[in-house]
């Protein structure tokens, strides 16, 4: 699909757009291009916020309209992102690890869950929705899933909503969502329709005829022309924002994204120094192995005795395919041993929240080790 | 609200890479950033390791002189001939080879700091943003001492072997005679350590002989209960401890220590002389302390506190952290972790740890025995500097089951530095 510019979120367009008609919840299947984008009531927008390790943090709406944000590196590894979503529209989420590296890029899909049901889309009428701390996969090690190897993991990440979000979040649970037409909670355009290991928004040739997108007018391969630039399911007619850019067609002078410089928006990334003195415009905030956690950092010095990423060569414990939870039950209980021997001694010099970034470090690490045959005389 | 084919796609594609959608770090030339490490020792190699292995896109150099690295870890074993040298040789293959180092061997004459240029011995200049520097130790001068005659064997290689060969062909009721230096130095259980496996050795080997232990220091400086058991008990009549020696000069022919409390004559003599930071950390006017031998760092970053972009690591740095090669690795982590965030335009991770750990052998001739010694120090943000965790200082009587240990230990210390 490819059709990735990394202008990132336009707040002011952001605030202008929240014009949306469609019930959402019903399949958009009308051709009727343009006849809906003029008639909805709009009610502004709402922040959503949160932390992630560093992550580009995507949003897909169903008036077509695409919202980026990149979170903010604050040297630990939470980093604060917000995003302003138009309110009373259902979004679907998308936050990617490692944007910057083909072969590293981690796209996990978020699931908004609450009691018992859970769905991908979701509206908010509330004035912001903080997610708090949302725990990605840091590198392709980490993924919980992803049989088909192209870096989107193979089912949305579940966040669980408090008493007070459900009061606010509308969850949209959609028999056929048009930006995720196979429902299976990955939206359409981070599928991988040609099983090449590329996601369609990272794939020239989404559906590998042969034909690059930019000339496939039917660049899903369903036999029928697309009339949708940016493949995210929803047709140019309906689509805010034919190109994903971030920026609503009205606004944007340049809906091909051909690269002419758009008029009306000289600052495309929102960060106050117009484009012309802006060489930053296209930062992002790369997580592996660019951006150093806490847990990796903690975690390496346990090396010097268990090996290089908890892999151990002697028969001294590996800690790699360890859980998260073993390791850190391990380790309390360590600091309370009685008969203290040398790794008993050593937990006693962590907090608790060291040893559960210690334990989560770990935890992502898979486990093929050189450990000898564990005498577990330790 | 358009109806366009997808044909000029691409063009801004390759726009925006081109507009560098790369990560954020800061490079002077706007090319790909250099990190240059000088010394590849148990620090400086795993500066570099990690470096590579946690920011693949750095361009990193490791400077060192030598093409094969002994470890001074267990390298007591090898003076008392329980292990080959071999043992303990490590080359930098996997350096090269699996990290994509580049690995220089070269002595460094000069930095210029002003210039962030590395001078090397032949003449060629390297250009770094960020320097680590991880010499390692020197030693004060002693007035007639010549190592080929007097070894210190504190950095391993051809002076363990001078020793192991001097302690071989001792006679039967000699005298060895050791030196240890004021502390802080460079290992702290390994005099005591050497004393120990050296007894054993003399015990099983040349009955009669002795161990003459010339301590500068008031007291055994760590492991006390261990070291003393071992002196006063297992060592009975063998070794001699004496407390606040000063060595004032070596008549290295003679093999005699003219000392503060007296001349010491012996069949086999080893001095290990007072220790400061490594020459280039002097020459660099990196050195700050009050004591005048170590270089002042901030433990966050190890970046040096008179000079910006230079970063001093292992023991030539003044934190008060022990000098020894497994905290060394330790702090080399923190180091290329501060230095990748730096690079990135962030801060240091604000609350490193480090620990220090060491298993050492007591008897090796006949039973095989070993101790340890554990720690782990954190940073103090009210005092800046690196304290150890109350609770975290542990120390273990020598067993066979440690002795084992030791080489588990040092196996993933080895590969976690060199491999």
């Amino acid at each position: 699909m490819k059709t990735l510019r990394n202008a990132a979120l336009v707040l002011a367009v952001a605030a202008a757009l929240g014009a949306c008609s469609d019930d959402s919840s019903t399949e958009n299947n009308s051709n009727n291009a343009g006849a809906t984008n003029d008639g909805g009531a709009s009610s502004g927008t709402y922040t959503l916020k949160g932390t992630v390790p560093g992550t580009l943090i995507e949003a897909f709406c169903d008036d077509g309209s695409y919202f980026s944000a990149h979170s903010v590196v604050n040297g630990s590894n939470r980093h604060p992102f917000s995003l302003d979503l138009p309110r009373d529209v259902a979004c679907r989420l998308a936050m990617t690890t490692n944007e910057g590296s083909a072969d590293g890029r981690v796209i996990t899909p978020v699931r908004l869950v609450s009691g018992g049901s859970g769905s991908i889309a979701f509206s908010n009428d509330d004035d912001a929705l903080d997610l708090g701390h949302v725990s990605l996969a840091l590198s392709r090690a980490e993924m919980r899933s992803d049989q088909n190897g192209d870096g989107v993991e193979d089912t949305p990440l579940d966040v669980a909503l408090t008493d007070a979000e459900r009061q606010a979040i509308r969850l949209v649970v959609k028999d056929r969502d048009p930006l995720d037409k196979d429902g299976d909670g990955i939206p359409n355009v981070y599928e991988d329709l040609d099983d090449d290991g590329i996601p369609n928004r990272y794939d020239d040739d989404d559906d590998g005829d042969g034909l690059p997108d930019i000339e496939d007018h039917d660049a899903d391969g369903d036999g029928q022309d697309d009339n949708d630039l940016d493949g995210d399911g929803i047709e140019n007619g309906k689509d805010y924002d034919d190109d994903n850019d971030g920026i609503h067609d009205d606004k944007d002078d340049d809906d091909d994204n051909d690269g002419i410089h758009d008029r009306d928006d000289d600052d495309d990334d929102n960060d106050g120094t117009p484009d012309s003195k802006d060489h930053d415009s296209h930062a992002y905030t790369p997580v592996d192995p660019g951006t150093p956690t806490a847990g990796r950092l903690l975690a390496s010095q346990c090396a010097q005795c268990h090996g290089t990423d908890g892999r151990s060569r002697s028969d001294i414990d590996s800690l790699a395919g360890e859980s998260a939870s073993e390791i850190i039950e391990e380790m309390l209980e360590m600091q309370a041993d009685r008969t203290p021997g040398i790794m008993d001694y050593h937990a006693r010099g962590y907090t608790t929240e060291q040893i559960r970034a210690i334990g989560g470090y770990f935890g992502g690490i898979s486990g093929n080790g050189y450990d000898r045959d564990d005498d577990d005389d330790d | 609200m358009s109806d366009l084919s997808r044909r000029n796609f691409i063009k801004s594609l390759a726009a925006g890479a081109a507009a560098g959608t790369f990560p954020g770090i800061i490079s002077a030339a706007g090319s790909t950033p250099r990190v240059v490490v000088i010394g590849g020792g148990f620090a400086g190699a795993t500066a570099a390791k990690y470096l590579k292995k946690w920011s693949p896109s750095l361009s990193v150099t490791l400077i060192e002189p030598n093409a094969v690295y002994y470890s001074p870890i267990l390298s007591n074993l090898v003076v008392t001939a329980n292990l080959s040298l071999d043992r303990i040789s490590f080359n930098y293959n996997d350096l090269k080879q699996k990290y994509g180092i580049n690995v220089v061997h070269q002595y460094v004459d000069g930095i210029d700091a002003t210039g962030h240029m590395v001078q090397l011995a032949d003449g060629s200049k390297l250009g770094y943003d960020r320097l680590v520097v991880a010499p390692g130790i020197d030693f004060d001068t002693v007035p007639g001492l010549d190592f080929t005659k007097v070894p210190h064997a504190w950095k391993a290689g051809e002076q363990t072997l001078l020793l192991q060969k001097q302690l071989a062909a001792m006679p039967n009721n000699g005298s060895f005679v050791m030196t240890i230096p004021k502390a802080p130095y460079r290992c702290p259980p390994g005099p005591y350590e050497r004393a120990c496996v050296v007894a054993d050795y003399l015990r099983v080997n040349k009955p009669g002989s002795k161990v003459i232990v010339l301590d500068a220091n008031a007291d055994i400086t760590v492991e006390k209960e261990t070291f003393s058991h071992a002196f006063n008990v297992t060592y009975s009549g063998i070794v001699e401890y004496h407390t606040n020696v000063t060595l004032q000069e070596v008549d290295s022919d003679a093999r005699r220590a003219i000392t503060s409390a007296g001349n010491f004559d012996a069949d086999v003599l080893n001095v290990i002389p007072t220790q400061k930071a490594g020459k280039i950390v002097h020459s660099s006017g990196l050195v700050n302390d009050p004591t005048n031998r170590w270089a002042g760092v901030d433990p966050r970053s190890y970046e040096s506190t008179t000079v910006k972009d230079v970063h001093i690591i292992g023991d030539s740095q003044g934190t008060g952290q022990p000098k020894a090669g497994h905290i060394g690795n330790g702090e080399a982590k923190v180091c290329a972790d501060a230095i990748i965030r730096l690079l990135g335009g962030n801060q240091p991770y604000p609350a490193p740890m480090t620990n220090s750990a060491c298993y050492s052998p007591i008897r090796s001739a006949t039973t095989k025995e070993a101790s340890w010694l554990h720690a782990v120090f954190a940073y103090d943000a009210a005092s800046g500097k690196m304290k150890m965790v109350p609770g975290s200082l542990g120390a273990g009587a020598p067993t066979e089951k440690n002795y084992r240990r030791m080489f588990d230990w040092t196996d993933n210390l080895f590969s976690d530095t060199f491999a």
